[in-house]
């Protein structure tokens, strides 16, 4: 089957929701007030680590329009974590880092609730505080007691001490390859904390039945998870939680597992009013679960000719106060810092290290971030040393079909070549090179892949007695055009016209069980799910329809979105003719429903794993982007001028959308690259704003050139792979690498500020220069 | 502190979308709070409160401003606020809504009506023959999905 392609605009569909959106008319989390709703706000901790010694609310209750307060004791004494149960809703006896949540407020309006949060008398013992990884590897104190009595949600979960996960994969013989190579380069780079910065901030409003049951609306990239983890905390049956997703004004990782959700369900059983709780930008930055700080070191050893033979890295992971999402990040980091690149050997250590620093989270690229930028600024430094074209050198070491990852599972459908080429010939890159450059102006490349589909999906498909029919999925929509790719592989499926579909998502009364929207996994395992459930809906249309036509269900044909039978010859009957026979004839509903499964390969043979949580990947996706930078040299200031982003995506179901992505995640990594950056001292974030916090405004951009490469890749629905991470990752090194391509250096630390660029700049001005030899095996480099 | 029971009295009455609405003017009450909270008009979004984003761009006597930075207290009675809510009134900026969503311009959205007020104003701009450049123009709004791409393309150069 192949489908048909919409070639226009994004959001000029029937399927897409981007018309209500331009107008203001679609409600978002944020805008939903309900009848007699209740705003509550937050009291949380001034001290990175403190034992709370009493709290007192008696002021704060005293005030006119305050209904209710409450802390850990009011709720269950249960945790949560996506990987490790560790979290609190509220902080339970101890508070581990600034920001953490210690009371709730309910009150008539905000104003009222957060004024009356202030008048929370809470007292604490302060603690000695962690604020570094390494300290917390050599502390005898631990943030959390004994980490191995909390509940790991994979048996795998190494953990103890500070370290709330240690894991290593391997794959051939790392030591003797190191042996055979002719050089062998050492680097350490280190990543910032990037918030994800969606525009609307986390909101969550509650609200419970007389009968007990209570529904959520919520700005949830993942509402069965949410609904599970609510659950739980609250102790309460699955059954009787639902979760509704509305819209969400971004997420890009942000909005993953729970936040909100258990406090404002609490005081809204204890107020019987709805409940709604909006974070300000100021708790978004200053509290919230940017992506962790990590410290990478990667050896690489390469052959003279640039042939990498083998590559060892160790992964140092600030989790910060909980083990939530880090864990997750520092995991897929380990996976994928070999790169797409062939190699005999590979090993990949990490460890994610409690501190008091901020509950750390994830990010759009899920730690594929942190490897890619460690890996390529490295390959990069390895090609200049060699006196190699950077491209080149990628270019002899790219992955090819069927070789095989760190963990020895075989890549597939892998196009990182045709990516190569398409950039380069786009950015004419072998005459920018020839033509040299004066300094200043540079040009860095950088390639990246990363693995799609992961955990499986389920999905309903309903045709109604007009023929119509409605797709549910619990994912969400978040600006991915999820209605117009889910749509579309319904129609295509089905044989109808996109306008006769619906898309419902992120709801958990009607959907089916769905990890959400997270790791570029919708089109591909949401949509494998849906065609599974075409497939049911169409045997259900076969069998009826037969019944309707009076004939064997093995002489109907469904095609075209009507029925027939070569026995009767022009009789077609319609879907809605159909479905009306099933229920008002046969009493039955066309409901189909698919179930997507992983394809689990596991850890083959060929690698070993210890500690190791995360699900293999179904395909991977594979970008090249070339990035020109022009520096300041007087004052470190770096202008990214243009970039090209070459994308491998499979089938392209929308190409203004995949366009769309790869702009936007182009405009976040640089981002990430040049000023994004929480800085914290002692634990508290010193610029929870947007001024100090500085994302791209539309004078920033460079000109973007997407190029979409079309494949067909086996493991997606019609050959679609997903590309809401991808454009993030190869952009940060591309531009690091451009950096060093124009002055000669660049700082290992990101994000590369005039200051760090300057600083970079000096010391290599004062450095000896590297000296030149007739024998290169004895030059910059350990030989091991 | 505020008290409450006064400060539910004390209102602005001024022209909104061409209506006579009144808003809350306590002392800290900012347009941008009285529009969601009080007369429900939840197009004009909030995300910083301090003036950075531009998701709560509205017009204020045809000038495109902040309506977090705006105190309703600050209004008079001649003041005219327009919303994203007002403007979708307009058949020439349906034409605008229009071009944005056949350009795919946005994703989330959530930034869009604060864009499309500025985009709006900068129309304008460009009829009375002042000069400007989009970017420029949309230097105050902050896009976290989209990288302004296509709501640059879909706007330049076009004429109201």
């Amino acid at each position: 089957v192949s489908i048909k392609r919409r070639n226009g605009s994004s959001g000029s569909s029937a399927l897409s929701p981007g018309a209500s959106k331009v107008v203001g008319q679609t409600k978002y989390a944020v805008d939903i007030y309900r009848d007699g709703m209740l705003f509550a706000a937050l009291v949380r901790s001034p001290h990175a680590h403190a034992r709370i010694v009493g709290v007192d609310a008696g002021p704060a209750l005293a005030l006119d329009g305050v209904l209710d307060a409450i802390t850990a004791d009011d709720l269950p004494d249960r945790r949560y974590g996506p990987y490790i149960q560790d979290q609190p809703i509220l902080a339970r006896q101890k508070v581990r880092y600034v920001g953490e949540p210690v009371a709730a407020i309910a009150a008539v309006d905000e104003k009222t609730a957060r004024m009356a949060c202030s008048l929370v008398s809470v007292s604490y013992d302060k603690l000695p505080a962690l604020f570094s990884p390494l300290d917390s590897l050599g502390s005898d104190a631990y943030v959390h007691d004994r980490v191995e009595d909390y509940v790991a949600n994979n048996q795998n979960l190494k953990r103890h001490g500070n370290v709330c996960m240690e894991m290593h994969l391997a794959r051939g013989d790392v030591e003797a390859a190191f042996a055979i190579c002719d050089r062998v380069f050492e680097g350490s780079y280190q990543t910032q904390a990037v918030h994800p910065l969606h525009m609307e901030p986390h909101a969550a409003i509650a609200e419970w039945t007389p009968d007990g049951r209570l529904t959520v609306w919520s700005s949830a990239q993942e509402p069965f998870v949410a609904r599970d983890m609510l659950a739980h905390v609250l102790d309460v049956p699955k059954s009787d939680v639902r979760v509704v997703a509305p819209p969400l004004g971004g997420g890009f990782g942000g909005k993953e597992a729970i936040r909100l959700e258990p406090i404002c369900s609490e005081l809204a059983r204890r107020t019987r009013r709805p409940v709604k709780i909006t974070l300000t930008l100021e708790e978004e930055l200053g509290a919230t679960s940017p992506r962790p700080p990590m410290t990478i070191r990667i050896k690489t050893g390469v052959m003279l000719d640039g042939t990498i033979v083998v590559r060892d890295a160790d992964i140092l992971c600030d989790s910060g106060a909980y083990g939530y999402h880090a864990i997750g990040e520092a995991s897929y980091a380990a996976l994928t810092v070999v790169g797409p690149y062939k190699m005999q050997a590979a090993s990949a250590k990490a460890q994610c290290v409690y501190t008091n620093n901020l509950s750390f989270g994830c990010i759009r690229g899920y730690g594929v971030t942190h490897a890619t930028f460690a890996s390529e600024v490295q390959l990069d430094e390895i090609a200049r040393e060699l006196g190699m074209d950077p491209l080149d050198l990628r270019r002899r070491n790219a992955a090819q079909e069927g070789d095989v990852e760190i963990t020895g599972q075989p890549l597939t459908s892998v196009t990182l070549a045709s990516t190569l080429e398409a950039a380069a010939q786009a950015a004419n890159w072998s005459s920018v090179r020839a033509r040299g450059r004066s300094v200043g102006r540079g040009f860095g490349v950088a390639c990246a892949y990363k693995g799609i589909g992961a955990q499986g999906a389920k999905a309903r498909v309903d045709i109604g007695t007009d023929g119509r029919a409605t797709v549910h999925s619990g994912t969400i929509d978040f600006g991915t055009e999820t209605q117009t790719g889910l749509g579309l592989i319904a129609a295509e499926g089905l044989g109808i016209p996109p306008g006769m579909v619906t898309v419902s998502l992120g709801d958990t009364a009607t959907g089916l069980f769905d990890i959400g929207s997270v790791g570029s996994r919708v089109l591909h395992d949401a949509g494998q799910a849906v065609l599974l459930a075409v497939a049911d809906v169409l045997e259900q249309i076969a069998e009826h329809g037969a019944k309707l036509l009076g004939v064997g269900k093995a002489d109907v044909a469904v095609e075209n979105g009507a029925v027939t039978t070569p026995l009767r010859p022009g009789v077609k009957l319609s879907f809605a003719a159909v479905a009306e026979h099933a229920s008002s004839v046969q009493k039955r509903a066309i409901v189909g429903t698919g179930t997507y499964k992983n394809r689990n390969l596991g850890i083959p043979g060929a690698g070993t794993s210890s500690g190791y949580v995360l699900n293999p990947m179904n395909t991977y996706a594979f970008a090249t982007h070339i990035a020109e930078v022009e520096v300041d040299v007087e004052t470190g200031k770096v202008r990214v001028v243009q970039v090209v982003a070459a994308h491998d995506v499979g089938r392209a179901l929308d190409m203004s959308a995949v366009k769309g992505q790869i702009e936007g995640g182009v405009a976040m990594g640089v981002g990430a690259a040049l000023s994004e950056e929480l800085v914290m001292r002692e634990g508290r974030v010193l610029n929870p704003n947007m001024i100090d916090y500085r994302v791209l405004t539309a004078l920033d951009m460079p000109t973007v050139t997407p190029l979409v490469l079309e494949s067909q890749d086996q493991s997606g629905p019609f050959g679609a792979k997903g590309i809401g991470e991808l454009p993030y990752l190869p952009i940060v090194p591309a531009i690091i690498n451009a950096i060093r391509d124009a002055v000669g250096t660049s700082p290992h630390k990101i994000p590369v500020t005039p200051e760090r660029l300057l600083a970079a700049m000096d010391e290599s001005r004062q450095s000896v220069p590297p000296p030149s030899t007739a024998d290169p095996k004895s030059a910059i480099g350990q030989r091991t | 502190m505020v008290d409450h029971d006064s400060s539910a009295t004390l209102s602005r009455v001024v022209w909104i979308n061409d209506v006579r609405r009144s808003l809350n003017a306590a002392a800290d009450a900012t347009v941008l709070d009285s529009l969601r909270d009080d007369i429900k008009l939840t197009g004009t979004k909030k995300t910083c409160d301090t003036g950075d984003c531009g998701a709560c761009t509205v017009l204020l006597n045809g000038r495109p401003v902040t309506a977090c930075l705006v105190l309703a207290v600050e209004l008079t009675p001649d003041d005219r606020v327009t919303t994203i809510e007002g403007l979708s009134e307009i058949p020439t900026f349906k034409l605008l809504v229009e071009r944005i969503v056949a350009a795919g311009a946005f994703q989330c959205g959530y930034c869009a009506p604060g864009f499309m007020v500025s985009i709006w104003a900068h129309v304008q701009a460009l009829n009375s023959d002042r000069a400007n450049d989009i970017r420029s123009s949309l230097a105050g709004n902050i896009c976290r999905c989209t990288g302004y791409e296509r709501i640059v393309a879909a706007v330049d150069g076009m004429q109201a």
